[in-house]
């Protein structure tokens, strides 16, 4: 069955899809749900939260896929989607928590922790223990690569803000790395 | 050096996530299924619209057709025998009439001069008579038997249509036409005009068609298609089953499916129909009917091979003795197939070229067999007959309306389009099964050789 589905090329999947065949959707969600469910985890505050907008999202790509004209890579289009549905998912805590500059971000900076001894499960954690605003802009700003002035476009805040969020992003995750490198480790050796 | 390092920090965190991938719960595309499946019936809901507010509509406009017929004929049949002349004469000096109360309708019947004789101008008056209605007249018709004035029944007669009107023997009108009729010495002429039941000529039987075959008894081919609903309680609650492989707890895990409320349904039959009275007509037959419906089920059924084959909990929960296995989330098309015995009386709203029928009664319906198949192709279909291990009801009951818009070709031929609507009133599943009546609006095409 596995086999089968990666046989298929995108553009047969997207075919079958567009026809509504439920083989085809379900192979195409067979491939790209693993690699999405990272990207809403990144937006998530928490697993269940993070499957809510992986299935709304794959409902939204099931049902525009007629749009779909292949300008871009189908992985490319369907991250977009995700994103956009982490956002709107997020926006309504955003509009209730509004994003303010933070005056002072002179929090505890580290030197840089390699991520590499960290595995996946725990970079999600700690940037799922951040706050919802610094949450969003660090991972717009640091993994998806858009600049503040996009940022500040997509989530309706200041340019300002934007940085004063991700500064503080930055800030809270160098610290986590570093207590969880130092006590996390530190714990294990004790158990 | 600290934009090299802020560089550097974005990218361990971009390369960490490159190429990270987490599966996610099963729940996920379960439930994107679920949403898909209600969406997919919703598409096809409104592709069906159309057809069922044409079949409501039609339903509609055959129940005021009726309604409004029954209570035309009703109001109107004390008029429909009032077709009739009245011819008065009048001596002045005997006051003396002659009544030619009795001639039937449609007939004007020129006066005998009783001046000269009493004899009737048989000329003038017979050619419009039948010949037998004459002579039940001959004695009162042409006699000139002389009434008393008090009896004075033109006169009367005029007074007692003015008094079905409200108006009353005193009236001045009333007295005008009295007056009248007995001053003049020369002969009047009353005609009352037929008040005709004020129905359609459409509506009307079709007199010409006595040249044409009557219809009296008929044969027909007939298919229809439409939607079918059936709610069961999967539907709103999963239920839970365990699986239990033998002697291992271990493997015990929840199993559910849910049913899609809405499917397709279809039929093919023939039928035979009879007029029973002039509007009234009965119709039976036997057709075959097959019901499909969605379901999205996590389990299969092992068969004694080890087969797996597709499964959901309408079985699970009548036959404990299945043995489960879990899948991912899989849909399943499930069809039941009926032999279905019609039985409607049909009302004829329009018996004409064009005709309309209202159409109402009950089906007897017998179970064949049940088939769930896993749209992907990988489980094994599983089928059931009716019997006692089935969750299926042997036979089940429906009630039938609808309607039926007909044309005729030719002779003895006449097709039909019949919207209308089948309702369970037994469930198609046995009791303990949480599934309530099944309803299916249809669209249906008929093919209709006249045989007499």
């Amino acid at each position: 069955m596995m086999t089968e589905r990666f046989i298929l090329s995108d553009q047969e999947l997207i075919k079958g899809c567009v026809k509504g065949e439920r083989a085809s959707q379900e192979a195409l969600y067979a491939r790209y749900c693993r690699k999405m469910m990272v990207i809403c985890q990144r937006y998530a505050k928490s697993t269940l939260e993070a499957e809510d907008i992986l299935q709304e999202g794959f409902i939204k790509v099931f049902a525009a896929i007629k749009t779909f004209r292949g300008d871009a890579q189908l992985t490319t289009w369907i991250t977009r989607i995700m994103i956009n549905t982490a956002l709107n998912h997020q926006r309504q805590k955003l509009y209730l928590l509004p994003m303010v500059d933070v005056a002072n971000t002179n929090l505890h900076q580290t030197e840089d922790v390699s991520l590499a001894d960290f595995n996946l499960s725990e970079l999600i954690a700690m940037i799922q223990s951040l706050p919802d605003g610094a949450r969003v802009v660090f991972n717009l700003f640091a993994i998806e690569g858009y600049n503040h002035k996009e940022i500040a476009a997509m989530l309706d805040i200041s340019e300002g803000t934007s940085k004063s969020q991700y500064s503080r992003a930055k800030a809270l995750l160098k610290l986590k790395l570093e207590n969880v490198s130092v006590y996390g480790r530190l714990g294990e050796a004790k158990i | 050096m600290e934009d090299w390092e802020r560089q550097k920090f974005e990218e361990h965190w971009k390369s960490a996530f490159e190429d990270a991938e987490q599966p996610p719960s099963d729940r996920v595309w379960w439930s994107i299924e679920n949403a898909l499946t209600q969406a997919e019936g919703g598409a096809m809901k409104r592709k069906l619209i159309f057809y069922k507010r044409l079949a409501a509509a039609s339903v509609v406009l055959a129940l005021v057709l009726a309604g409004s017929t029954t209570y035309v004929l009703n109001e109107s049949h004390p008029e429909r025998a009032v077709t009739k002349t009245e011819k008065t004469e009048v001596q002045p000096e005997s006051k003396t009439l002659t009544n030619n109360q009795g001639v039937e309708a449609g007939n004007t019947v020129n006066a005998p001069n009783t001046a000269t004789g009493n004899k009737p101008d048989s000329k003038n008056s017979k050619p419009d008579l039948p010949v037998n209605e004459i002579q039940d007249q001959s004695s009162g018709y042409l006699s000139n038997k002389p009434v008393s004035e008090n009896t004075m029944l033109p006169a009367d007669g005029v007074v007692h249509h003015l008094q079905r009107f409200g108006i009353a023997a005193s009236d001045p009108l009333a007295q005008h036409y009295n007056t009248n009729l007995h001053t003049k010495g020369t002969l009047r002429e009353v005609t009352i005009v037929r008040i005709l039941p004020a129905r359609p000529a459409s509506m009307m039987a079709d007199t010409r068609s006595r040249k044409d075959v009557k219809e009296n008894l008929w044969a027909a081919v007939n298919a229809s298609a439409g939607s079918y609903t059936s709610y069961t309680q999967s539907d709103r609650s999963q239920s839970f089953l365990m699986s239990s492989q033998p002697g291992s707890f271990s493997n015990l895990v929840p199993v559910s499916s849910s049913a899609n409320p809405r499917g397709n349904a279809y039929s093919v039959g023939v039928n035979m129909g009879t007029r029973l009275a002039r509007r009234w007509v009965l119709q039976g037959g036997i057709s075959y009917l097959n019901q499909s419906q969605g379901y999205i089920s996590n389990f299969a059924a092992v068969g004694v091979n080890n087969s797996t084959m597709a499964m959901v909990s309408d079985y699970t929960a009548a036959r404990e003795s299945l043995t489960l296995s879990p899948t991912t989330t899989y849909t399943i098309n499930s069809v039941s197939e009926l032999v279905s015995v019609p039985l409607q009386a049909g009302y004829l709203l329009i018996n004409r070229k064009f005709g309309l029928q209202l159409n109402s009664g009950i089906a007897t319906n017998m179970f064949i067999r049940n088939t769930l198949t896993d749209k992907r192709g990988q489980l094994n279909s599983f089928s059931e007959s009716a019997g006692s291990d089935s969750p299926y009801n042997s036979f089940s009951w429906s009630a039938l309306g609808g309607t039926e818009l007909s044309y005729k070709i030719g002779r003895q031929y006449r097709v039909s389009v019949a919207p209308g609507f089948r309702y369970g009133l037994t469930p198609l599943l046995k009791a303990g099964s949480e599934n309530t009546n099944p309803f299916m609006w249809d669209l249906g095409f008929r093919f209709r050789y006249i045989m007499k």
